[in-house]
């Protein structure tokens, strides 16, 4: 082997011994720190979602007027909680109107639309779920 | 899918930052592949922001496509002049420009080294994904705010105007809504990466990608700090047979897995302190291309130096007022150690800063703070407010003890016995790196502990947190140096200074007392989890008001006692300050910053003639607040009708 060639090859060697050496030393360690980046973002990506998803290990559940019309009281339960059934009673100062009862599953919701007097007072309603919990919400008009 | 795009998109802005940061230096930069990814992350940012800002400022909607392509289109025509230049340029104009050399300027591990690098990183990023895991939820009141400006761009496609409407008392003595007012505390940087990633990905905002972006900042300004230790400790050991790597390793134990979720750290990720976290990344950045210059004699780095210290201008201002003053530091260390031999060392930076690249990167600099857009703080002239007498106790310095915890105590310790080796060790005090190493430890504890002396003006605690750094690797340096010191005194059994024995147990002191300090402080921080379905509730609650609300109505909110209500605004999207808020209790009886109290009384006492008055004179209409804590005035009350109730939210419509 000539004397070009022997350079060339060690040459050759060397470029190729540098490339391993990167591969497997610093370059390995950036690849590393981008792998882990991207395992820790999954796992945030997965428990965020968990947490913000409305159902999955929560109970809780909300009553509200369907809409802002001071002269509606359409009201709306959500139920996100292992309570499937609601008792709701729709009084008038005081003087119960209508009472019922609602049976509402998980991550469901319904909407109720009771008939109450134009006159002004205060129309309230209240609804009780089966695990005890209760919620009140009311109008003055 | 969502994680996915988002991954794409974020890690685009390395790969940006790579074409750009090869288009300005070349394919034989001498830099590390470690150096490369962090200089390519925060050059990429830097190309981002500017880019949005220049287009934001011609009119140009930002859409998808133009962020998109705002991202690339700078990187990509720089690397084709690039191209250009190194094929058809004559070659009188290319011995101008430093010699292109293939370099072997990698840092060298040893395999039990790469080991160890591995450990600690993979260790430091499995700790804060523990945490993160339960406190990432988008609750933090910080993150709601920096979110809201990064939504206004992204649904908008305009640059924010950064201002709000507030409580102002009037001439009749009454009260009203002020027409917007500028606000000086928000920088267009800190807001724009977020903004393209949720364009361009589609991300919504109410996900992980805010917390994970901070993540990788976070991540990226650790491996910052370990490459600027390796540096330093090469030039600070030379011949001493102390491995650089090694050095650095000490540091990323002491920054990275030791006080993981510390303030500085993945609690700021949580919190959302979106500018100190970049911050924390551009400074080690931009002390590393100045001791690469300075030390290599290369022009290049001091215009990367340049670059990235405009870039942090652009995204952080208490970032950018600290790196001032610990540059400030370093020069005066600089000339102080270098006295003898001043005029040389002043012709030296003469001439480095008369090169072609600093000179470009001051050039560039200049056009744009004058032709395009200057920093929000300099608009409002906010730079005043934070220099003169202390004006709060707040303010006035914090005690040793504070000091220390801010840092970390392991880190204090240690890294104040290693300042005074250094001080005391002629090698290391006549080594170049030395006074970038003393200037920035000794300006940050000037201003933490005695902000008078420099007449700053600025919450003490804030300044505390950017001390773990310097700290990390003075405690770094001690933990690496301290074998070394043994070795070469058991050679010499005359002048050794601590037997076989005694060194072995005092190792294992210092090492047990680091780890427990460090792993305290991460334990005393991990959050109580189960704020998701608190959270969820008021999102629910914003939800059905956005969904229903009117022009004219405007809404109260508490900040005492509701979980994530600073996250409420971007239900709206009204105005910064939309809903308004009740704040901390403690707001309202500091005498030093006066401030309105009708969103205190709408609340606390609404059927009080105080309260009523606020009412009519601002024309509150809504209110959120926890039924624990504030239901029963409103009950008792026949002005007010409870339209919606939830466990820990319950909204309120004052009657007309």
């Amino acid at each position: 082997m000539n004397e070009t060639a022997k350079s060339t090859v060690k040459s050759g060697g060397t470029i190729l011994v540098t490339l391993k050496r990167r591969a497997s030393g610093e370059r390995a360690s950036v690849f590393a720190v981008l792998a882990s980046f991207t395992i820790a973002a999954g796992i945030l990506f997965y428990h965020v979602d968990r947490g913000l998803d409305p159902d999955l290990d929560k109970n809780w559940w909300a009553l509200s007027f369907e809409t802002r019309d001071p002269n509606s009281s359409d009201f709306t339960v959500e139920n996100h909680s292992s309570a499937t059934r609601f008792t709701y009673t729709v009084s008038r100062d005081g003087s119960t109107l209508r009472t019922g009862e609602l049976s509402i599953g998980k991550g469901m919701r319904k909407t109720v639309s009771p008939t109450v007097p134009t006159d002004p007072g205060r129309t309230t309603v209240s609804v009780s779920a089966d695990d005890g919990s209760k919620k009140e919400i009311y109008r003055e008009r | 899918m969502t994680f996915l795009l988002f991954l794409a998109v974020a890690l685009c802005i390395p790969l940006s930052g790579s074409l750009l940061f090869r288009g300005l230096f070349g394919r034989f930069f001498p830099v590390s592949a470690i150096e490369r990814l962090a200089f390519s992350f925060a050059l990429g940012v830097g190309s981002l922001d500017f880019s949005m800002i220049a287009l934001g400022k011609a009119g140009v909607i930002l859409s998808a496509p133009v962020m998109a392509s705002a991202m690339f289109t700078v990187p990509i025509v720089t690397l084709l002049i690039r191209t250009a230049y190194d094929r058809y340029a004559p070659e009188k104009w290319k011995s101008a420009t430093p010699k292109e050399t293939r370099s072997s300027d990698d840092i060298r591990f040893s395999p039990t080294e790469r080991k160890l690098f591995l450990l600690l990183i993979g260790l430091t990023i499995f700790l804060k994904t523990v945490f993160l895991a339960d406190a990432g939820l988008p609750t933090a009141t910080d993150l709601g705010h920096h979110m809201y400006w990064s939504k206004v761009i992204a649904d908008t496609g305009r640059l924010p105007e950064y201002s709000k409407r507030e409580i102002v008392d009037t001439t009749d003595g009454h009260t009203a809504l002020s027409t917007p007012e500028p606000i000086s505390d928000f920088i267009i940087g800190e807001h724009l990466p977020f903004a393209a990633i949720a364009g361009i990905s589609g991300s919504s905002f109410f996900s992980a990608f805010p917390v994970s972006f901070l993540l990788l900042v976070n991540i990226l300004s650790i491996v910052a700090l370990f490459a600027l230790s390796v540096r330093l400790a090469a030039f600070l050991f030379p011949g001493l047979g102390i491995s650089p790597v090694s050095v650095g390793l000490a540091v990323l134990f002491f920054a990275g897995p030791l006080f993981a979720f510390s303030s500085p750290e993945a609690k700021f990720v949580s919190g959302g302190v979106v500018g100190n976290l970049f911050g924390n990344l551009m400074i080690p950045l931009v002390l590393l291309a100045l001791l690469r210059s300075f030390i290599g004699n290369d022009p290049r780095f001091l215009g990367l130096g340049i670059l990235l210290s405009l870039v942090l201008a652009y995204t952080h201002h208490l970032s950018t007022f600290v790196l001032s003053f610990i540059l400030f530091g370093i020069a005066l260390s600089l000339l102080t150690l270098s006295f003898r031999d001043l005029p040389a060392l002043l012709a030296r930076i003469g001439k480095l800063f008369l090169s072609p690249y600093p000179v470009l990167a001051i050039g560039f600099a200049g056009a744009f703070f004058f032709l395009i857009a200057k920093p929000t703080y300099i608009e409002t002239h906010a730079v005043s407010t934070v220099v003169g007498t202390p004006s709060k106790a707040t303010r006035v310095g914090l005690s040793f003890l504070q000091t220390s915890e801010s840092a970390g105590v392991a880190r204090m310790a240690i890294g104040l016995a290693a300042l005074l080796i250094a001080v005391t060790l002629r090698k290391m005090r006549r080594s170049p790196a030395f006074p970038f190493l003393i200037g920035w430890g000794l300006a940050l504890l000037v201003m933490a502990l005695r902000p008078h002396w420099v007449f700053l003006n600025i919450p003490s605690n804030r300044i505390g947190t950017y001390l773990s750094f310097p700290f990390s690797i003075l405690a770094g340096l001690f933990l690496a140096a301290f074998p070394i010191l043994f070795r070469d005194s058991a050679k010499k059994p005359s002048g050794s200074f601590l037997p076989g024995q005694v060194f072995l147990f005092a190792s294992l002191v210092l090492f047990s007392f680091s780890a427990w300090n460090g792993s305290q402080d991460n334990q005393s921080s991990l959050s109580d989890s189960g704020k998701a379905q608190e959270t969820i509730e008021v999102f629910h609650a914003s939800r059905y008001l956005a969904d229903r609300s009117k022009p004219d109505d405007l809404f109260l909110k508490d900040h005492n006692y509701l979980v994530a209500d600073s996250w409420m605004k971007l239900f709206f999207m009204r105005d910064y300050a939309y809903p308004l808020s009740r704040g901390y209790f403690k707001r309202y009886e500091d005498e030093t910053n006066p401030r309105e109290q009708c969103t205190l009384r709408m609340i606390s006492v609404p059927n009080l003639p105080e309260g009523r008055a606020c009412y009519d004179d601002l024309g509150v209409n809504l209110l959120a607040v926890n039924p624990a804590y504030d239901s029963a005035q409103f009950e008792k009350s026949h002005d007010f009708s409870r339209i919606y109730s939830g466990t820990t939210v319950q909204v309120y419509e004052r009657n007309r």
